[in-house]
C-alpha cells in the first residue's frame, strides 16, 4: 500500500495541514511541538478510529486528546492512498453529534464500497493494537509485544486469522473444560465423580459379610428344614400307624356293633317265634281282643247283678199273690191320699167322739168360736184359699203400675204418630189448594183480556166478527176459570187419626182393666168373706184376719170336738164317720177283708203292698231282660272264642294274660322289625364285606402312646418353627441390606459409567489441549528461521553488528546470549532496547505481509541513539525505504536525512 | 395335551438402566402383568403345565408384593400345573419363604427329577429336569435316563456350548444330552428365541424372555407352546409373541450429515410410518460422517422425547477426516490437524474425537466429541 496524501482539517494541534507523501522514504521534520506525533497518530485514526473512547482520562481517551486546539476546522481529514492498483480517499470527521467515515474511489471521487469503517484492520489484517505494535512506531516506543494477532498474522498464509486469534480462547475453554472434570480439583466432576462412587462403594463394603451370613442363615435353614421334613415325615409316620390303629378299632367297633345288632334281631325273632308258637296260627288283633276282654267282664258283671237282683221264691210267691190282689191295678197315689186323708178324718172324729172333758177357759173359748163359726161351718181349706186370693191379688196389684206404663206410653206414642200423620196430609191438601187456585187466576186473565181485546177490537174496526170471536174466546176462558176459582175450597183441617182404635192399644187397656177388674173382685170376695165372720175388710189387715180365721179355725174345731157340743154334733160327727167309712170300705173292700178295712194301719198296708208289687214287678222285668242281654253277650263271646280257639278261655282273667301275651308279641314283632331295620340300615351304611376281612395291624404302640408321640413332635416342630421364624427375620433383614446395596451397586455402576465418560472426555480435552499447543509450537517454529534471519539482518543494519547474540523464541520473544545465558532485552541500554524492538517489528513485517507492504509511520524512532548509532539508524531507514513506504517524523536535525 | 415352556422372565428386575424410576416401577408391573396374562392364556386354551425353565425372579430378594401375587396366581389356577425349575437369577427366597408349596407347584433340584405328565397304555409324557450348579455341572449328563418311545421334555437353565462344559454351573454341554431320547430340550438363559436340532430326533429350544427388558433385547418376546398328540404323543411347537412392547434397534446411516438436522431428518426418514409410540427404540447412529461435522447427540436424542415409550441413542459413526485437505494448509489448524495425523499410537476414536475437539475449540464451537 502506498500513502499519497495527508490532508488535516482540524485535528489536535494541526489545522489545514497537507502532506503529499511519495514511495519510499517520507521524512516529516519539524521542531519539538509542531505535531509530529499528532501527524502519525492522524494516520492511525484515519485507519482505525479512535482508541480507548470510554477512558475519562484525557492523556489516554484519544478523542479527546486530538480534539482541535484551534477553534474553526472539522475535526478530522482524510488520506489519499494506493492498495491492488486502486486509488481511494479515506475521509474520516468526528463530532458529537456522530463520526463519519466515507471511502471514495480517488480517481472518479465515486463512494467506493470496498472496505469498511473497519479498513485498517481490512487492509492490514490487523488491529489497531498489533498496528501500533507493528507498523506505527510511535515515539519513545520501538520496542514491541506479539499479540496473537500478529502471530496469526504471522503465519496465516491465508490471511485468515481466526483459529490463531482463538487459540488463547480456545486452550483457555479447553483448560476450563479441565478444570470442570479435573480429577484434582475439589470441584472437577472426575473428583466428585471418584468421591461419590468410593463413599457407594464404601457403603457396600458389607456385602460379603451380608451374603456371607445369608449362606450360613440358608444353611441353617436347610437344616432346619430339612429336619423339620424328618419329623414331619415322622409325625406322617406316626399319624399313619394313628389312623390305622384308629381305623382298625373303628372297624373292631363297627364290627362289633354289626354283632351286636344281629345278635339283637335273632333274639328279637327267637322271642317272637316263642310267642308265635305259644299264640297259635290265629292270633286276634289286640283291639277285638280287648272288646272281648271288655264283654267277658260285662258279662261277669251282667251275671253278678243278675244273681245280686235274683227274685226269690219268696218274692216270686209274694209277686204273684200281689199280682192277683192287684188284677185290676194299683191304687193310684190320689186314691191313697184320699183313703189315708179319710181313715184319719175318722179317726179324728173318733177322738173328737172320746174327748169329752174341757177347761173353763176352753169352753168360753168354744162359745166365742161356735158364734163365728157355729151356724156358718167353714171348712179350712175355704180359708187357705182365699189367702191363696188373696196373694194372688197382690201380685195383681204389684202389676198393675207396669201395665198402666205400658198403656200411657203406647198411647203417646200412637197419638204423636197420628198427630204427625195429620200435619203431613194439610200441608199436601194445602199445596194442592194453592196451585188450583194460581190455574184458575191465570184463566181468568186470559179471558178478560180476550174480552177487552174484544170492545177495543169493535170500537177501533167498527166491525163485529173478530171481536164477537174474540169475546166469545173471553167468555169461554172466563168461565171455566170462574168455576174452577169457586170450586176451589180451602182445605178443612185433617181429621185426627182414630189412634184409640189400635188394638196393641186395646190389648194394653184390656190387660189393665182386666187386671183391676179382677183385683175387685178378690177385694170384693175377701170383703164378704170376711164380712160373714163380722171383720170389717181393711186393706191393710185381710192377710192378718185371714190367718187368724184359719188359726181360730183349728182351734175351734179342736174345742168343739173336744167338747163334743151337743148331740146334733156328736151325731153329725158319727153321721160323718159312718160316710167316711163307707167310702173307706167301698175303696178297700177290693183290697182287704171287711175286718181289716177299718184298721188305721190299712192306708199303710195298701201303700206298702202297692209298692212292693210295684218294686217285685220292676224287679222281675229287670231281672228277665237282663237275662236276655245276658244271653246275647255271652253268645258272642262264645263265637269269638271258637273263631280264636280260645274255647278254655271263659273269662277276662282268662283273656288277659292272652292279651299280654299278644301285647308282648306285638312289642317283641315291633322289636324285630326295628331291629332288622337298623341292621338293614346298618349294612347299607357300611361295607360289611370290609369287616369280614379286617387285620389287626402290627403297632407296638396304643393310640394314646401315638398321640402322645405325635404332640412331641409337633412340639418340637413349633420350636423348629419359632427358631426358623427367627432365621427369616435376620435373613429378611440381611436381605434388605443387600438389597439396598444392590441398588447401590446400580447407581455406582452408573456413575462409573457418568466417570468413564467424564475421563474419557477429560482425556479428550487433555490431549486437544496438548496437541493444540503442540501445534501451535510447531506451526510458529515453521515462520522463526526467516524471522530470526531477518531480525539479524535488520540488527545489523542497524547496529553495525555482524555477531548474531540475539535468539526468538516460538513466540517471537528477543533473548539474548550472553555468556551462555539468554538474557531478556529489558536489561539493555534504551537505545539497544529500541533497536531491538524495532528490529523484532521489521522482523515480523517482513513475515506478515509478504505481498503487499504497508506503509510504516516511524514516530522519531532514534530518539535513545548514541550518534554512532543514529548513522547507522539513517542508513536503516534508507534500507528500508527502499522496500517499504516509510514516514519518519523527526524533531532535530541530527536525526534528519539527507536529501529528504 | 398343552404345555407352554416360558423362561427368563426376571420378574422384580430393577429395571433402572434405561428407564426413569416412573419408567422401571411401571415396567416392572408390566413384567408382572405379561405373565400373569400368560396363565391367563393357558387357563383360556386348556394349557396344563406351564415350564419355567428359570429365572422367574431376577433377584435374591423379592418384594413381599409381588412374591404374594405370584403364589395367589399359581393358588388361583388349580388346573395348571406349573414346573419351575430355579435359574442362575432365582437364587430368591420366593420358595424358602413360601410357608406350605401350592399343590400344583412342582420344583427341581440340583438332581435330576421326572414328573410324568401325561401317560397313554405304556407311554408317557414326562418332564425332566435338573438346576446346574458348580458340582454337577459335569455329572449330571450321565445320570440322566430316560425311556424311548415316551415323549421326553428336558428343562434346564444355561448356556447351551457345543463342547464339554467346565464346571460352569451356567453352561450345558449340548452334546452330552444328544442320545438321550429327549424330545425336546425347554432351555431358558438366552433372553432371545432360538432353536436346533437334538440328535437323534429331538429339538432344543429357547424360549427367550417373555418382555424385553433392555434396548439389548430387541425383536419379538413370549413364549413356545407345545401340543402333544395323547394318542401318538407326537409334539408340535409354536412360539407365540406375547410382549406388551417391543424393543426396537433401529440403525439410521447418517453418512454425509453435515449437522445433527440433517441427522434428525434422516432418522425421521428412517422410522417414518412404524408405529413405535408404545415401543422402546433404540436408535443407532451409524455410517462414516465428517470430522467437520456439526453432532450434538444430547440435541437429536431430545428431538426424539415423546415419540417412543423411551428411547436412547448410541453414536456409533465413524469420524472422518481427509488428511489430504490439511496438507497444505498453513494455519494452526492446519498444523494440528497434520500433528495429529502422526500419532498412529493413538486409538483411531481417539484420535478423531481429539481432532474434532481441536477443530471446535479453533472455530469457537461448543465441544461436542
Amino acid at each position: 500500500m502506498i500513502l499519497r496524501k495527508i490532508h488535516v482539517e482540524s485535528f489536535g494541534r494541526l489545522k489545514d495541514f497537507d502532506a503529499d507523501l511519495t514511495e519510499g522514504l517520507n521524512v516529516i521534520m519539524h521542531e519539538n511541538g509542531w505535531g509530529k506525533s499528532t501527524l502519525a497518530a492522524f494516520i492511525r485514526v484515519m485507519f482505525f478510529g479512535f482508541d480507548n473512547e470510554k477512558k475519562r482520562n484525557e492523556i489516554d481517551n484519544e478523542r479527546r486528546r486530538f480534539s482541535p486546539w484551534a477553534g474553526g476546522g472539522a475535526y478530522g481529514g482524510y488520506l489519499i492512498f494506493e492498495t491492488e492498483g486502486k486509488k481511494y480517499r479515506l475521509e474520516r470527521y468526528f463530532d458529537k453529534n456522530g463520526d463519519t467515515f466515507q471511502l471514495y474511489n480517488a480517481d472518479t471521487n465515486l463512494i467506493s464500497a470496498d472496505y469498511s469503517e473497519n479498513i485498517g484492520e481490512e487492509l492490514f489484517g490487523i488491529d489497531r493494537n498489533s498496528f501500533s505494535k507493528t507498523v506505527f512506531v510511535a515515539q519513545q516506543s520501538c520496542r514491541t509485544e506479539v499479540t496473537s494477532e500478529i502471530s496469526a498474522k504471522i503465519g496465516n498464509v491465508s490471511e485468515e486469522i481466526a483459529d490463531m486469534a482463538r487459540f488463547e480462547e480456545a486452550c483457555k475453554k479447553l483448560q476450563d473444560k479441565q478444570n470442570n472434570l479435573s480429577p484434582r480439583r475439589a470441584t472437577g466432576l472426575i473428583k466428585k465423580l471418584n468421591n461419590e462412587v468410593a463413599e457407594l462403594k464404601n457403603r457396600t463394603r458389607l456385602k460379603d459379610s451380608y451374603e456371607k451370613s445369608l449362606d450360613e442363615i440358608d444353611k441353617a435353614l436347610t437344616e432346619l428344614r430339612n429336619k423339620t421334613r424328618e419329623k414331619k415325615e415322622k409325625r406322617e409316620l406316626l399319624h399313619r400307624e394313628r389312623n390305622e390303629l384308629s381305623s382298625y378299632n373303628a372297624l373292631k367297633a363297627e364290627k362289633n356293633s354289626y354283632d351286636a345288632l344281629v345278635e339283637e334281631k335273632k333274639k328279637a325273632e327267637k322271642g317272637c317265634d316263642e310267642l308265635k308258637k305259644a299264640l297259635g296260627d290265629k292270633i286276634p288283633e289286640l283291639k277285638k281282643l280287648d272288646e272281648m276282654i271288655s264283654l267277658c267282664s260285662r258279662i261277669q258283671e251282667m251275671e253278678s247283678n243278675l244273681e245280686k237282683d235274683r227274685i226269690s221264691e219268696e218274692e216270686k210267691a209274694e209277686y204273684d199273690k200281689l199280682k192277683i190282689l192287684f188284677k185290676d191295678g194299683i191304687p193310684g197315689e190320689e186314691e191313697l191320699d184320699g183313703l189315708k186323708s179319710r181313715i184319719e178324718e175318722i179317726q179324728k172324729k173318733k177322738e173328737q167322739i172320746a174327748e169329752s172333758g174341757v177347761s173353763a177357759e176352753e169352753k168360753r173359748k168354744l162359745e166365742e168360736l161356735e158364734l163365728k163359726f157355729g151356724e156358718d161351718a167353714v171348712e179350712s181349706f175355704v180359708i187357705a184359699d182365699h189367702i191363696n186370693a188373696w196373694r194372688k191379688r197382690e201380685s195383681i196389684l204389684n202389676m198393675l203400675p207396669v201395665y198402666r206404663a205400658n198403656e200411657s206410653s203406647l198411647a203417646l206414642k200412637l197419638r204423636s204418630d197420628a198427630e204427625a200423620k195429620q200435619a203431613e196430609q194439610e200441608r199436601i191438601q194445602k199445596e194442592e189448594y194453592e196451585q188450583k187456585r194460581r190455574r184458575a187466576q191465570s184463566i181468568i186473565i186470559a179471558g178478560a183480556v180476550c174480552m177487552a181485546a174484544a170492545v177495543l177490537l169493535y170500537f177501533v174496526l167498527r166491525q163485529w166478527l173478530i171481536p164477537a170471536v174474540l169475546l166469545l174466546a173471553g167468555a169461554v176462558t172466563l168461565i171455566p176459570g170462574i168455576a174452577g176459582r169457586r170450586k176451589t175450597i180451602q182445605p178443612s183441617p185433617a181429621d185426627l187419626e182414630d189412634w184409640e182404635a189400635s188394638p196393641l192399644l186395646k190389648q194394653a187397656r184390656d190387660e189393665l182393666e182386666s187386671s183391676e177388674k179382677k183385683a175387685a173382685e178378690i177385694e170384693e170376695r175377701i170383703a164378704k168373706f170376711l164380712g160373714r165372720f163380722g171383720t170389717e175388710y181393711r186393706e191393710e189387715s185381710v192377710q192378718a184376719e185371714l190367718y187368724g180365721l184359719q188359726r181360730d179355725l183349728e182351734e175351734y174345731k179342736q174345742l168343739s170336738g173336744r167338747i163334743g157340743g151337743n148331740k146334733e154334733k156328736q151325731a153329725a160327727i158319727n153321721e160323718s164317720i159312718e160316710k167316711l167309712s163307707e167310702e173307706v170300705k167301698a175303696f178297700a173292700g177290693r183290697y182287704f177283708d171287711e175286718t181289716e178295712v177299718l184298721s188305721p194301719e190299712l192306708y199303710y198296708k195298701l201303700q206298702e203292698m202297692a209298692q212292693r208289687y210295684g218294686v217285685l214287678k220292676e224287679k222281675t222285668e229287670k231281672n228277665r231282660s237282663a237275662m236276655e242281654r245276658l244271653r246275647e253277650e255271652q253268645d258272642k263271646k262264645k263265637d269269638f272264642l271258637r273263631e280264636y280257639m280260645l274255647e278254655d278261655k271263659d273269662s277276662a282273667d282268662e283273656l288277659n294274660p292272652v292279651r299280654e301275651k299278644i301285647v308282648l308279641y306285638e312289642s317283641r314283632k315291633a322289636d324285630l322289625k326295628e331291629r332288622e331295620a337298623k341292621l338293614a340300615e346298618y349294612e347299607k351304611e357300611h361295607d360289611i364285606s370290609k369287616l369280614g376281612e379286617m387285620k389287626e395291624p402290627e403297632i407296638s404302640l396304643s393310640a394314646d402312646e401315638l398321640t402322645e408321640k405325635i404332640s412331641e413332635l409337633e412340639l418340637s416342630m413349633d420350636r423348629d418353627k419359632e427358631t426358623e421364624e427367627g432365621y427369616r427375620k435376620q435373613k429378611e433383614e440381611y436381605e434388605d441390606k443387600l438389597e439396598e446395596i444392590s441398588e447401590i451397586n446400580d447407581r455406582i455402576r452408573k456413575k462409573e459409567e457418568e466417570l468413564e465418560k467424564a475421563e474419557k472426555y477429560y482425556d479428550v480435552i487433555s490431549k486437544t489441549e496438548s496437541f493444540l499447543r503442540e501445534a501451535k509450537e510447531n506451526f510458529l517454529k515453521h515462520f522463526l528461521e526467516p524471522m530470526q534471519s531477518a531480525f539479524d539482518k535488520y540488527y545489523t543494519m542497524l547496529s553495525g553488528d555482524t555477531e548474531d547474540v540475539y535468539d526468538l523464541d516460538v513466540n517471537f520473544n528477543v533473548k539474548k546470549r550472553e555468556l551462555g545465558q539468554l538474557r531478556d532485552p529489558d536489561l539493555l541500554s534504551e537505545g539497544y532496547k529500541d533497536m531491538v524492538g524495532l528490529c523484532r517489528r521489521m522482523a515480523m513485517i517482513d513475515a506478515m505481509y509478504e505481498k503487499e507492504a504497508p506503509v510504516l509511520i516511524f514516530d522519531d524512532p532514534f530518539v535513545n541513539l548514541d550518534d554512532e548509532k543514529l548513522k547507522y539508524g539513517i542508513d536503516f531507514l534508507k534500507a528500508v525505504g527502499s522496500e517499504y513506504q516509510i514516514i519518519y517524523t523527526t524533531c532535530h536535525s541530527s536525526r534528519g536525512i539527507n536529501g529528504f | 395335551m398343552k404345555i407352554i415352556h416360558c423362561a427368563d422372565i426376571h420378574l422384580d428386575s430393577a429395571l433402572t438402566a434405561n428407564f426413569t424410576p416412573e419408567q422401571a416401577k411401571e415396567r416392572k408391573n408390566e413384567l408382572v402383568m405379561t405373565f400373569i396374562r400368560m396363565v391367563e392364556y393357558a387357563d383360556k386354551n386348556q394349557v396344563s403345565a406351564i415350564i419355567i425353565a428359570g429365572d422367574l425372579f431376577d433377584k435374591k430378594v423379592i418384594g413381599a408384593r409381588i412374591r404374594n401375587t405370584i403364589y395367589e396366581l399359581f393358588e388361583k389356577y388349580p388346573g395348571i400345573n406349573f414346573y419351575y425349575l430355579q435359574g442362575n437369577h432365582d437364587t430368591s427366597s420366593f420358595i424358602d419363604n413360601m410357608k406350605e408349596l401350592p399343590h400344583n407347584l412342582f420344583l427341581f433340584s440340583d438332581k435330576w427329577t421326572k414328573y410324568e405328565l401325561f401317560s397313554t397304555g405304556d407311554k408317557a409324557v414326562t418332564l425332566s429336569g435338573v438346576e446346574l450348579n458348580k458340582d454337577n455341572s459335569r455329572a449330571v449328563y450321565a445320570e440322566l435316563v430316560l425311556k424311548p418311545g415316551d415323549c421326553n421334555i428336558v428343562t434346564m437353565h444355561g448356556q447351551i456350548t457345543q463342547y464339554k462344559a467346565k464346571d460352569k454351573a451356567e453352561e450345558i454341554d449340548l452334546g452330552a444330552l444328544r442320545n438321550k431320547n429327549i424330545s425336546y430340550l425347554a432351555l431358558g438363559h438366552i433372553h432371545e428365541y432360538s432353536e436346533g436340532v437334538l440328535h437323534p430326533g429331538g429339538i432344543y429350544c429357547y424360549s427367550g424372555c417373555l418382555e424385553g427388558r433392555g434396548y439389548d433385547e430387541s425383536g419379538e418376546h413370549g413364549f413356545v407352546l407345545l401340543d402333544i398328540d395323547e394318542n401318538d404323543l407326537q409334539l408340535k411347537r409354536e412360539f407365540i409373541p406375547f410382549a406388551d412392547r417391543l424393543v426396537h434397534i433401529i440403525n439410521v446411516d447418517v453418512s454425509g450429515c453435515d449437522s445433527s438436522m440433517d441427522m434428525i431428518d434422516r432418522i425421521k426418514s428412517e422410522i417414518e410410518g412404524k408405529d413405535l409410540k408404545r415401543d422402546l427404540v433404540k436408535l443407532v447412529l451409524c455410517g462414516k460422517v465428517d470430522v467437520d461435522c456439526e453432532k450434538n447427540i444430547d440435541l437429536i436424542s431430545r428431538y426424539f422425547d415423546g415419540s417412543f415409550y423411551c428411547h436412547k441413542l448410541e453414536d456409533q459413526t465413524v469420524t472422518e477426516i481427509d488428511y489430504r485437505e490439511y496438507e497444505k494448509d498453513m494455519s494452526l489448524k492446519g498444523e494440528f490437524v497434520r500433528l495429529l495425523e502422526k500419532q498412529t499410537e493413538l486409538d483411531e476414536a481417539d484420535r478423531m474425537a481429539v481432532i474434532r475437539c481441536g477443530l471446535q475449540v479453533l472455530k469457537g464451537e461448543e465441544i461436542e466429541i
